[in-house]
């Protein structure tokens, strides 16, 4: 069974299930992961910007051989999404029927995995079919 | 004054008819349905539970009330069904939709009424002034053993309410509630128990409809209004037969049930039935229409609330997805994908 660490999983979830990146104060550069440096501009004036979570399927591709934790959940498709706002992120698709290049998505709150029956749950971003 | 400055729910997308299950285990499917008037139920992915499904209605909710959920100052969550037996739904829901820390709130367990039993709380907080909005959540994924007939009815759904002081905000105003309650073992599960039992029919008479009927009745006498002045009724629907016959016992019309009534498309979402049957109301409501809803939950206890829809309530009514939205879309899935999204492979 795969155990996570509590601290690791808990910073990454402390400030919302939102899809925050970084923004450079002096270029305006957009980025997920967030950044400290600007790779456009060089500068280190970044800050957090939220995502409004909607975007397009940039890529995909199915597992049919998962990691442990995931057992139960095959076959499940992770996508590259192209963000609104510019930057790529990888995550989950649920709730389609024929996956598509170019078909619009919104990110919802999912179950991730959990630590077994008594571990705790993780929840974070997947996608879906926009409404 | 207390109003409802927004409301949402959610009910996920995968749809089981009642004769597939019905077919699996050799049961006459007419029987089962009119025995119990349910025709498909809602069927949660195996990565949606009560928190995420809170979450999304609690999101309807905010589109509605148009507000800064670092302004709500207290959530409150029903359910039979949360995530964890000890850790509350509420801090991960809280987190997730931007509520910030300065807030309080619990877990309320009251079988199927712990969903109304939270918005009383909240309502009170917010008359009292201790906070200027609340948030009551009222989820549920319940499960039945595969085998046992109660798997038939079970479903899966969420309603979110957030509750003002400010009537020019409100889409409708929370004019008056109580409830009325209670000690009868008519369905109960012990801590280590996974699934529920039941008393069979000793959860009729002596549960559900007593307590049902008795908390209307004493609704309508203190607010002096009889069934025919009333626009629209919700009750809680454990499945089609019981609120349709309640209804009938206490005077009301098919009429005024049906847009409370979605139990035949959705199955009894516990907790989140008799709100989502409310939000269904105020999805269809007109300004200055009347509403009873009366929840109830084993145990045993009915909440009534009596409710006036305002001039707010056409133009909030699209700001988020509607539960006909819900209702309509879908994809059904056969038995086998059915135990597996719901997490019933060992």
């Amino acid at each position: 069974m795969y155990k996570s660490n509590i601290v690791m999983a808990w910073r990454k979830t402390n400030r919302g299930n939102y899809i925050i990146g970084s923004k450079c104060k002096e270029c305006h550069a957009l980025f997920f992961p967030s950044r400290t440096r600007c790779t456009k501009c060089e500068s280190n004036k970044l800050e957090d910007y939220i995502f409004n979570g909607n975007g397009k399927i940039f890529a995909h591709s199915t597992v049919f051989y998962p990691p442990a934790g995931l057992e139960k959940q095959v076959p499940y498709t992770v996508a590259i999404i192209k963000l609104d706002e510019g930057p790529k992120m990888t995550a989950q698709v649920v709730e389609f029927d024929d996956l598509k290049v170019g078909m619009k998505v919104q990110s919802c709150v999912r179950e991730l995995y959990s630590d077994g029956k008594s571990g705790i749950i993780h929840y974070g971003i997947k996608f879906r079919p926009s409404d | 004054m207390a109003g409802i400055i927004g409301y949402g729910i959610y009910i996920p997308l995968y749809r089981i008819k009642t004769e597939e299950i019905a077919n699996v285990w050799g049961r006459d499917v007419n029987m089962v349905k009119s025995g119990l008037l349910i025709t498909e139920k809602s069927v949660p992915h195996y990565d949606e539970d009560t928190v995420t499904m809170s979450i999304e209605a609690s999101l309807n909710a905010i589109k509605r009330a148009n507000i800064n959920p670092k302004d709500i100052g207290a959530i409150y969550s029903g359910s039979e069904s949360p995530a964890y037996a000890v850790k509350p739904n509420i801090t991960m829901v809280a987190n997730a939709i931007g509520m910030g820390s300065n807030y309080t709130g619990a877990d309320v367990e009251f079988a199927c009424k712990a969903g109304t039993a939270a918005l009383q709380m909240v309502t009170g907080l917010v008359k009292s002034s201790m906070v200027k909005f609340g948030l009551a959540i009222a989820t549920d994924a319940a499960e039945y053993s595969v085998e046992n007939v109660g798997d038939q009815s079970t479903g899966a759904g969420s309603a979110a309410f957030i509750i003002g002081n400010n009537k020019n905000e409100a889409v409708a105003e929370i004019v008056e509630t109580l409830s009325y309650s209670s000690d009868i073992p008519d369905f109960w599960r012990r801590p280590q128990m996974h699934y529920p039992t039941h008393a069979e029919r000793f959860t009729g008479e002596p549960a559900y409809f007593k307590h049902t009927i008795m908390a209307t009745k004493m609704l309508m006498e203190k607010i002096g209004l009889k069934p025919s002045d009333i626009n629209h009724v919700a009750f809680h629907t454990p499945n089609g037969k019981f609120p349709t016959r309640v209804a009938q016992l206490l005077g009301f019309t098919n009429e005024q049930v049906k847009h409370g009534f979605v139990v035949d498309r959705i199955g009894n979402t516990y907790s989140a039935a008799t709100m989502i049957g409310l939000s269904s109301i105020l999805d269809n409501a007109k300004p200055g229409d009347k509403i009873i809803a009366t929840s109830f939950g084993s145990g045993a206890g009915s909440d009534a609330f009596y409710i006036e829809a305002t001039d707010l309530i056409e133009q909030k009514k699209r700001l988020a997805k509607t539960t006909k939205e819900y209702l309509d879309i879908k994809k059904y899935v056969d038995y086998s994908t059915y135990i597996k999204y719901t997490n019933r492979i060992e």
